[in-house]
Protein backbone atom coordinates (compact mmCIF):
# COMPACT_ATOMS: atom_id res chain seq x y z
CA UNK A 1 0.00 0.00 0.00
CA UNK A 2 1.39 3.40 -1.08
CA UNK A 3 1.96 5.51 2.24
CA UNK A 4 0.08 8.85 2.40
CA UNK A 5 -0.19 10.86 4.90
CA UNK A 6 -2.86 12.11 6.87
CA UNK A 7 -3.17 15.45 8.64
CA UNK A 8 -6.61 13.94 9.89
CA UNK A 9 -5.19 10.93 11.45
CA UNK A 10 -1.69 12.83 12.70
CA UNK A 11 -3.37 14.37 15.95
CA UNK A 12 -1.89 11.72 18.72
CA UNK A 13 -5.66 11.25 20.20
CA UNK A 14 -6.59 10.89 17.13
CA UNK A 15 -4.02 8.37 16.04
CA UNK A 16 -4.91 6.32 18.86
CA UNK A 17 -8.39 6.48 18.06
CA UNK A 18 -7.53 4.97 14.50
CA UNK A 19 -5.58 2.62 15.62
CA UNK A 20 -7.24 1.21 18.32
CA UNK A 21 -10.80 0.92 16.14
CA UNK A 22 -8.11 -0.57 13.53
CA UNK A 23 -8.03 -3.83 15.43
CA UNK A 24 -11.85 -4.55 16.29
CA UNK A 25 -15.10 -4.08 14.25
CA UNK A 26 -16.37 -1.56 16.69
CA UNK A 27 -15.60 -0.48 20.13
CA UNK A 28 -18.19 1.37 22.88
CA UNK A 29 -17.60 4.87 23.85
CA UNK A 30 -16.55 4.47 27.12
CA UNK A 31 -13.87 1.26 26.37
CA UNK A 32 -12.07 4.15 24.21
CA UNK A 33 -12.33 6.56 26.78
CA UNK A 34 -10.90 3.99 29.36
CA UNK A 35 -7.96 2.82 26.72
CA UNK A 36 -6.53 6.57 25.81
CA UNK A 37 -7.34 7.83 29.56
CA UNK A 38 -9.01 10.85 28.51
CA UNK A 39 -12.50 12.52 29.61
CA UNK A 40 -15.54 11.99 27.61
CA UNK A 41 -15.44 15.49 26.50
CA UNK A 42 -11.90 15.21 25.09
CA UNK A 43 -12.41 12.06 23.18
CA UNK A 44 -16.02 13.70 21.38
CA UNK A 45 -13.53 16.15 20.51
CA UNK A 46 -11.28 14.06 18.70
CA UNK A 47 -14.03 11.86 17.66
CA UNK A 48 -15.95 14.34 15.79
CA UNK A 49 -13.61 15.45 12.98
CA UNK A 50 -13.06 11.87 12.19
CA UNK A 51 -16.68 11.48 11.64
CA UNK A 52 -17.05 14.53 9.76
CA UNK A 53 -13.57 12.82 7.77
CA UNK A 54 -15.85 9.79 7.19
CA UNK A 55 -13.75 8.08 8.94
CA UNK A 56 -15.51 6.75 12.15
CA UNK A 57 -18.84 5.63 12.32
CA UNK A 58 -20.77 7.09 16.02
CA UNK A 59 -23.80 4.73 16.48
CA UNK A 60 -26.25 5.83 19.55
CA UNK A 61 -27.92 3.21 20.72
CA UNK A 62 -30.59 2.80 23.63
CA UNK A 63 -30.55 0.09 25.97
CA UNK A 64 -32.84 -0.16 29.36
CA UNK A 65 -32.76 3.68 28.94
CA UNK A 66 -29.14 4.35 28.91
CA UNK A 67 -27.25 5.40 25.48
CA UNK A 68 -24.81 3.82 24.56
CA UNK A 69 -22.63 5.13 21.52
CA UNK A 70 -20.47 2.87 19.67
CA UNK A 71 -17.24 3.69 17.37
CA UNK A 72 -16.34 1.99 14.52
CA UNK A 73 -13.31 2.78 11.98
CA UNK A 74 -15.14 2.66 8.21
CA UNK A 75 -13.91 1.31 5.07
CA UNK A 76 -12.39 4.95 4.00
CA UNK A 77 -11.00 5.39 7.57
CA UNK A 78 -9.38 1.46 7.41
CA UNK A 79 -7.48 2.88 4.47
CA UNK A 80 -6.57 6.01 5.17
CA UNK A 81 -5.14 4.68 8.27
CA UNK A 82 -3.12 1.96 7.07
CA UNK A 83 -1.81 4.72 4.39
CA UNK A 84 -0.87 7.05 7.69
CA UNK A 85 1.00 4.10 9.01
CA UNK A 86 3.16 3.73 5.96
CA UNK A 87 3.93 7.40 5.31
CA UNK A 88 4.85 6.96 8.85
CA UNK A 89 6.87 4.24 8.28
CA UNK A 90 8.44 5.79 5.03
CA UNK A 91 9.59 8.67 6.69
CA UNK A 92 11.09 6.66 9.66
CA UNK A 93 13.12 4.40 6.92
CA UNK A 94 14.41 7.19 5.50
CA UNK A 95 15.67 9.01 8.82
CA UNK A 96 17.29 5.21 9.65
CA UNK A 97 19.36 6.06 6.07
CA UNK A 98 20.80 9.54 6.90
CA UNK B 1 -5.32 23.23 26.59
CA UNK B 2 -5.70 19.80 26.84
CA UNK B 3 -7.77 19.13 23.71
CA UNK B 4 -5.04 21.46 21.51
CA UNK B 5 -2.83 19.15 19.95
CA UNK B 6 -0.39 21.40 18.66
CA UNK B 7 2.90 19.74 19.56
CA UNK B 8 5.04 18.20 16.44
CA UNK B 9 5.17 14.73 16.83
CA UNK B 10 7.85 12.72 14.79
CA UNK B 11 7.38 9.67 13.11
CA UNK B 12 9.00 7.25 15.08
CA UNK B 13 6.84 8.87 18.30
CA UNK B 14 3.33 8.57 15.99
CA UNK B 15 4.43 5.08 14.89
CA UNK B 16 4.87 3.98 18.11
CA UNK B 17 1.96 5.59 19.43
CA UNK B 18 -0.40 3.69 16.87
CA UNK B 19 1.29 0.68 17.97
CA UNK B 20 0.91 1.11 21.19
CA UNK B 21 -2.76 1.99 20.94
CA UNK B 22 -3.24 -1.15 18.73
CA UNK B 23 -1.78 -3.70 20.83
CA UNK B 24 -3.61 -2.12 23.81
CA UNK B 25 -7.33 -2.46 22.58
CA UNK B 26 -6.19 -6.22 21.19
CA UNK B 27 -4.90 -7.12 24.79
CA UNK B 28 -8.69 -5.56 26.01
CA UNK B 29 -10.69 -6.98 23.22
CA UNK B 30 -12.58 -10.39 24.49
CA UNK B 31 -13.82 -12.52 21.65
CA UNK B 32 -16.50 -15.42 22.95
CA UNK B 33 -16.94 -16.63 19.15
CA UNK B 34 -14.73 -19.19 19.77
CA UNK B 35 -15.75 -21.20 23.41
CA UNK B 36 -19.37 -20.61 22.31
CA UNK B 37 -18.93 -21.78 18.62
CA UNK B 38 -17.30 -24.79 20.09
CA UNK B 39 -20.02 -25.51 22.89
CA UNK B 40 -22.77 -25.09 20.60
CA UNK B 41 -20.91 -27.69 18.26
CA UNK B 42 -20.17 -30.25 21.18
CA UNK B 43 -23.50 -29.38 22.80
CA UNK B 44 -25.06 -30.11 19.15
CA UNK B 45 -22.97 -33.43 18.47
CA UNK B 46 -23.61 -34.90 21.47
CA UNK B 47 -27.32 -34.22 21.53
CA UNK B 48 -28.13 -35.58 17.54
CA UNK B 49 -25.58 -38.46 18.60
CA UNK B 50 -28.07 -39.79 21.18
CA UNK B 51 -31.41 -39.03 19.54
CA UNK B 52 -29.72 -39.93 16.17
CA UNK B 53 -32.11 -43.21 15.90
CA UNK B 54 -35.56 -40.75 15.80
CA UNK B 55 -35.48 -39.12 12.74
CA UNK B 56 -38.39 -36.64 14.45
CA UNK B 57 -35.84 -36.00 17.31
CA UNK B 58 -32.97 -35.37 14.78
CA UNK B 59 -34.59 -32.52 13.32
CA UNK B 60 -35.21 -31.16 16.93
CA UNK B 61 -31.51 -31.64 17.83
CA UNK B 62 -30.35 -30.03 14.48
CA UNK B 63 -32.29 -26.87 14.91
CA UNK B 64 -30.96 -26.34 18.66
CA UNK B 65 -28.03 -26.88 17.26
CA UNK B 66 -28.41 -24.38 14.48
CA UNK B 67 -29.69 -22.02 17.04
CA UNK B 68 -27.02 -21.86 19.07
CA UNK B 69 -24.35 -21.45 16.65
CA UNK B 70 -26.72 -18.67 14.68
CA UNK B 71 -27.02 -17.11 18.13
CA UNK B 72 -23.13 -17.11 18.40
CA UNK B 73 -22.76 -16.00 14.62
CA UNK B 74 -25.41 -13.42 15.87
CA UNK B 75 -24.12 -11.69 18.82
CA UNK B 76 -21.03 -11.11 17.39
CA UNK B 77 -22.77 -8.20 15.64
CA UNK B 78 -23.23 -5.13 17.86
CA UNK B 79 -26.89 -4.02 15.97
CA UNK B 80 -27.79 -7.91 16.14
CA UNK B 81 -27.05 -8.27 19.91
CA UNK B 82 -28.74 -4.86 20.56
CA UNK B 83 -31.77 -5.66 18.51
CA UNK B 84 -32.49 -9.23 20.30
CA UNK B 85 -31.21 -7.49 23.86
CA UNK B 86 -34.33 -5.28 23.30
CA UNK B 87 -36.82 -7.10 21.75
CA UNK B 88 -39.69 -4.89 23.26
CA UNK B 89 -38.59 -1.91 21.20
CA UNK B 90 -38.15 -3.66 17.38
CA UNK B 91 -40.90 -5.74 15.90
CA UNK B 92 -38.23 -7.84 14.25
CA UNK B 93 -36.81 -8.65 17.83
CA UNK B 94 -40.59 -9.06 18.85
CA UNK B 95 -41.22 -11.56 16.12
CA UNK B 96 -37.80 -13.55 16.67
CA UNK B 97 -38.70 -13.29 20.57
CA UNK B 98 -42.38 -14.89 19.75
CA UNK B 99 -41.19 -17.49 17.28
CA UNK B 100 -38.28 -18.90 19.58
CA UNK B 101 -40.09 -19.03 22.97
CA UNK B 102 -43.37 -20.10 22.51
CA UNK B 103 -43.44 -21.89 18.90
CA UNK B 104 -39.84 -23.72 19.25
CA UNK B 105 -41.04 -25.37 22.73
CA UNK B 106 -44.50 -25.99 21.32
CA UNK B 107 -43.24 -27.79 18.70
CA UNK B 108 -40.97 -30.00 20.91
CA UNK B 109 -43.60 -31.21 23.12
CA UNK B 110 -45.87 -31.57 20.19
CA UNK B 111 -43.10 -33.71 18.41
CA UNK B 112 -41.73 -35.45 21.56
CA UNK B 113 -45.00 -37.05 22.00
CA UNK B 114 -44.17 -39.06 18.68
CA UNK B 115 -41.18 -40.24 20.00
CA UNK B 116 -39.87 -42.54 21.96
CA UNK B 117 -37.83 -39.44 23.98
CA UNK B 118 -40.38 -37.35 24.74
CA UNK B 119 -38.60 -35.72 27.92
CA UNK B 120 -35.07 -35.53 25.77
CA UNK B 121 -37.37 -33.68 22.68
CA UNK B 122 -39.20 -31.33 25.03
CA UNK B 123 -36.36 -30.80 27.37
CA UNK B 124 -34.71 -29.99 24.43
CA UNK B 125 -36.78 -27.96 22.37
CA UNK B 126 -37.60 -25.72 26.17
CA UNK B 127 -33.83 -25.25 26.17
CA UNK B 128 -33.10 -23.56 23.41
CA UNK B 129 -35.30 -20.26 24.03
CA UNK B 130 -33.18 -20.46 27.51
CA UNK B 131 -30.50 -20.45 25.38
CA UNK B 132 -31.30 -17.24 23.61
CA UNK B 133 -32.13 -15.61 26.70
CA UNK B 134 -28.99 -16.54 28.58
CA UNK B 135 -26.37 -15.35 25.69
CA UNK B 136 -27.83 -12.09 25.19
CA UNK B 137 -28.25 -11.72 29.51
CA UNK B 138 -24.61 -12.83 29.51
CA UNK B 139 -23.24 -10.90 26.88
CA UNK B 140 -24.96 -7.48 27.92
CA UNK B 141 -23.54 -7.71 31.91
CA UNK B 142 -20.67 -6.21 30.82
CA UNK B 143 -20.83 -4.53 27.47
CA UNK B 144 -18.63 -1.46 27.95
CA UNK B 145 -15.88 -4.35 27.88
CA UNK B 146 -17.07 -6.43 24.95
CA UNK B 147 -15.74 -5.35 21.86
CA UNK B 148 -15.64 -7.95 18.97
CA UNK B 149 -12.49 -8.56 17.42
CA UNK B 150 -12.35 -8.07 13.77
Amino acid sequence: MRGVFDEVIHAPNRLRITAALSTVESADFSTMRDLLGVSDSVLSKHVKPLGEAGYVNITKTVIDSHVRTSLALTAKGRKAYRAHIEALRAITANMGED
Amino acid sequence: MQNEEQVPVSAKDALASALAAEDAMRRRSRSVRIPIAIVGLASGAVTAAVLLPEPWSFVVAAVAFIAIIISALLFQRAESRRLLAQPGQHFVGRLILVGVMVLVPIAGILIGTYTDFFWAVAGLAIAVPLVMIAVPWWWERDLHRTVAGS
